[in-house]
C-alpha cells in the first residue's frame, strides 16, 4: 500500500506535561527522605542543644546566645536553597524563547515544503493521460527541477532543527545537573527541618516538665526559644515549598524539551522521507535521474544524530523504490509523504500550544511563592546581621 | 607575644620552616620577590636604553657630545639605577592599600600583608594564619577571571579586603600584655583565633562557590553527550 510507504513504525503523539501546581508549606516536607543514621545523629545534635539551653540562667547573656542560634538555624540552607530557586525561575522562561526558535525553523520548513506539495500543482497528473503520447510531460519534469533549487534551502533549514534539537539536549543536560544540586540542597532544608521539629517537640516536652519546679524558666523557654523554633520552621517549610515546587517545574521543561525533541526528530525524517520518494517517483514517472545532493549530505549528518531516522530511513527506501516502481500512483506515495511531514508539523503546533499554556500556569505559580519566600529571606538576612562574629552554627546540616 | 620562651619561639619556627605548607609559602613568597626584581631590571634596562638613545641623538643631529656629554651620560645612568630601583619598591601593602588594590591582586596582597603580621600572632592562631595564606593562593587564580562587578565579587574584597585586617588589626590594637588574659569568659587571643577560623571557613566556602558554576558546566557537557550519543531512554 502506499500509505504506508512514508508512515513511521507508531504514530507521533506528543503530550504536554500536566502544569505543576503550588505546593503547600505544611506538604513541603517528607519529600527528600533523610536516612535513619541522619536522623539519630540529629536528634542527638538537638538533645544535647535542648539541654545546654534549659541548664543556662534564662537571664544570663549564655542563654541569650542559645536563642540567637535558633533564629540563625538553616540560615545558610535557606539562602542556598533560595539562590537555585531565583535561577530556576529563568529557566521556564528560557525554555519558552528557544520553542520559539524551534518553532521559527519549522514554520520555514512547512513553508518550503508547501512550495514542493505536489498537491499544489493540481494538474501534475495531466500528463498522465498523455504519457504514451508525450513522454516526459514538461510539468512534471519543472515540477522536480523545482526540487533542486529548494535543496539547499531545506538542508540549511534542517541544519539549523539539528542545532536546535542539541541545543534542547544541552538544555535538559543543564536540567539535570541543577536537579541533583537542588535536591542535594533540599535534603539540606529537610534536615533541617527535621531539626526545628525536633527542637519544638523537645521544648515543649521540657517547659512541660519545668512547668512545676521553675515555672519562669517554663516561661522563658515557651516565650522566646519556642517562639523562634517555630518561627524558624515556617521559614523553612516555605523555602521547602518553592524548592520542591522549582524541582517540579525543571522537570515539566525537561519532559517538554524531550517531547519537542521528539517532535523535531520526526520532522526532519518525514522531510528527509519526502525527498527520497520525490527522487523515487521522478525516478519512475519521467525517468528524470533527480539528484537531490542535500540528501546524501542529510544521511550524514542528519541521520546519523537520528538513530530512528537512520533506521526507519533504510528500511523504508526499498519500499519506495518498490511500490513507486511499480505501483500505479506513484504521485500519491510522494503526496502522502508530504501529508506525513504536515501532520508531524500539526502535532508539534498543537503540544506547543498546551505545553506554553502548562508552562506559563508553572511560571506564574513559582514566581508567586518564590515572591512569599522572598519575605522570609529578608527574615533570615537580617537575624545574620545580627549574628555575633565567630560564633559557630550548632546546627549545620551534615555532609552527603 | 606569646606564652612560651626563645626555645619554644625558635623550635616553632623551625618547624614551620620544614612544614610543607612553610615551604609552599616561602615558594610563594620567594616568587613574589622574583617577580619585583625582574619588573625593576626591565625598568632598568628601558631607562639606560633611553638614555643612550637620548645621547646618540643628541650626538648626531644637534651638536657632538664632547666629554661633559659622555659625562652626563654616564651620570644620568647612574642616577636612573639608583631611582628606577626606589621609584618602584613594592609599598608594603597595609589595609588602605588592601581596600584599593584589584581584585586579582588581592589575594597576594592580603597574604603578604598577613604573613607580615605572623610574629604578632598567638601560636594557636599561626597555623589558621598559614591555612588563609594557602587559601588565599588558592583562590587567586578563581579571582582572576571574576567579572569585579558580580556579588561574589564584592563579598570577597570584603573578607579579605577590610573584614580580615579589620580583625587582626583590632586585635594588635589590644594592649600586648591584655592580650592572653580572660575576660567574660574568652579571652582576646582566642577571640582572634576564632575570628580566622571564621575566615578560613568562609574563604573556603567562596572557593568552593566559585568553583560550582565550573563545576556544573563539566557535569552538564558531560551528561549532554551522555544524552545525545549513548543512552536514548534517558532523553
Amino acid at each position: 500500500m502506499a500509505t504506508t510507504a512514508t508512515q513511521t513504525d507508531d504514530d507521533l503523539v506528543l503530550t504536554p506535561p500536566e502544569p505543576v501546581r503550588a505546593v503547600a508549606a505544611a506538604k513541603a516536607s517528607g519529600l527528600v527522605p533523610l536516612s535513619d543514621e541522619q536522623r539519630s545523629k540529629l536528634d542527638e545534635k538537638v538533645d544535647a542543644f535542648v539541654e545546654e539551653l534549659v541548664a543556662q540562667d534564662t537571664n544570663s547573656p549564655a542563654f541569650g546566645q542559645k536563642v540567637d542560634q535558633i533564629t540563625n538555624m538553616g540560615r545558610r540552607e535557606i539562602a542556598e536553597a533560595a539562590g537555585q530557586s531565583n535561577r530556576f525561575l529563568d529557566r521556564p522562561v528560557r525554555a519558552m524563547d528557544k520553542d520559539n526558535d524551534v518553532g521559527a525553523d519549522l514554520a520555514e520548513l512547512r513553508r518550503t515544503i508547501e512550495d514542493l506539495d505536489p498537491g499544489t500543482r493540481g494538474n501534475l497528473l495531466a500528463p498522465r493521460r498523455l504519457f504514451g503520447l508525450i513522454p516526459m510531460g514538461g510539468k512534471l519534469r519543472n515540477y522536480f527541477d523545482s526540487y533542486k533549487s529548494a535543496q539547499s534551502h531545506i538542508g540549511a533549514i534542517l541544519t539549523r532543527l539539528a542545532d536546535g534539537r542539541d541545543e534542547l539536549l544541552k538544555d535538559n543536560a543543564a536540567i539535570d545537573v541543577e536537579r541533583q544540586n537542588l535536591w542535594s540542597a533540599m535534603g539540606r532544608l529537610e534536615q533541617m527541618i527535621h531539626v526545628s521539629k525536633a527542637l519544638d517537640a523537645r521544648l515543649e516536652a521540657r517547659a512541660i516538665d519545668l512547668e512545676t519546679g521553675d515555672p519562669a524558666k517554663a516561661k522563658a523557654v515557651r516565650e522566646t526559644a519556642l517562639f523562634y523554633v517555630r518561627q524558624r520552621t515556617t521559614d523553612l517549610l516555605t523555602q521547602m515549598a518553592v524548592s520542591v515546587q522549582g524541582y517540579l517545574a525543571l522537570d515539566l521543561v525537561k519532559k517538554n524539551n524531550v517531547e519537542l525533541v521528539k517532535g523535531v526528530d520526526r520532522a526532519s525524517t518525514t522531510t528527509v522521507a519526502a525527498l527520497r520518494t520525490a527522487v523515487t517517483v521522478a525516478q519512475a514517472l519521467t525517468n528524470q535521474k533527480l539528484v537531490l545532493d542535500q540528501i546524501t549530505a542529510l544521511n550524514t549528518t542528519t541521520a546519523n544524530m537520528i538513530d530512528s531516522t537512520g533506521a526507519m530511513l533504510k528500511s523504508q527506501t526499498g519500499a519506495i523504490h518498490r511500490q513507486a516502481a511499480s505501483s500505479t500512483i506513484p504521485l500519491e506515495t510522494l503526496q502522502r509523504a508530504f501529508q506525513n511531514i504536515y501532520d508531524t508539523m500539526d502535532t508539534i503546533d498543537t503540544f506547543k500550544g498546551e505545553a506554553l499554556a502548562a508552562m506559563k500556569q508553572t511560571v506564574g505559580a513559582l514566581t508567586d511563592e518564590v515572591e512569599k519566600s522572598r519575605g522570609y529571606i529578608a527574615r533570615a538576612e537580617g537575624a545574620a546581621q545580627a549574628r555575633l562574629a565567630g560564633q559557630g552554627e550548632p546546627f549545620a546540616s551534615l555532609d552527603g | 607575644m606569646s606564652d612560651g620562651g626563645p626555645l619554644i619561639e625558635h623550635v616553632d619556627a623551625l618547624l614551620r620552616r620544614l612544614s610543607p605548607e612553610g615551604r609552599e609559602q616561602a615558594r610563594r613568597a620567594r616568587q613574589r620577590r622574583w617577580q619585583r626584581a625582574r619588573l625593576i631590571a626591565r625598568r632598568l634596562l628601558v631607562a639606560i636604553a633611553a638614555i643612550l638613545v637620548a645621547a646618540a641623538g643628541w650626538g648626531a643631529f644637534v651638536s657632538p657630545l664632547g666629554v661633559e656629554g659622555v659625562m652626563l651620560t654616564v651620570a644620568a645612568m647612574i642616577v636612573a639605577l639608583v631611582a628606577v630601583p626606589w621609584l618602584s619598591r613594592a609599598p608594603s601593602p597595609t589595609p588602605e592599600t588592601l581596600v584599593r588594590t584589584d581584585l586579582a591582586r588581592m589575594p597576594a596582597q592580603a597574604e603578604a600583608w598577613l604573613a607580615a603580621r605572623r610574629a604578632a600572632l598567638p601560636r594557636p592562631a599561626r597555623p589558621i594564619a598559614d591555612a588563609i595564606g594557602d587559601r588565599l593562593a588558592a583562590i587567586a587564580p578563581q579571582l582572576a577571571t571574576l567579572d569585579p562587578r558580580a556579588p561574589a565579587a564584592a563579598a570577597i574584597r570584603k573578607l579579605i579586603g577590610e573584614e580580615l585586617p579589620d580583625l587582626v588589626s583590632g586585635y594588635q590594637r589590644v594592649p600586648a600584655a591584655l592580650r592572653p588574659l580572660s575576660r567574660n569568659g574568652t579571652s582576646p587571643d582566642t577571640q582572634l583565633t576564632e575570628g580566622l577560623r571564621t575566615v578560613q571557613g568562609e574563604l573556603e566556602r567562596m572557593s568552593g562557590l566559585l568553583a560550582s558554576g565550573d563545576l556544573d558546566a563539566l557535569a552538564t557537557q558531560r551528561r549532554y553527550l551522555d544524552i545525545k550519543y549513548r543512552d536514548d531512554a534517558a532523553r
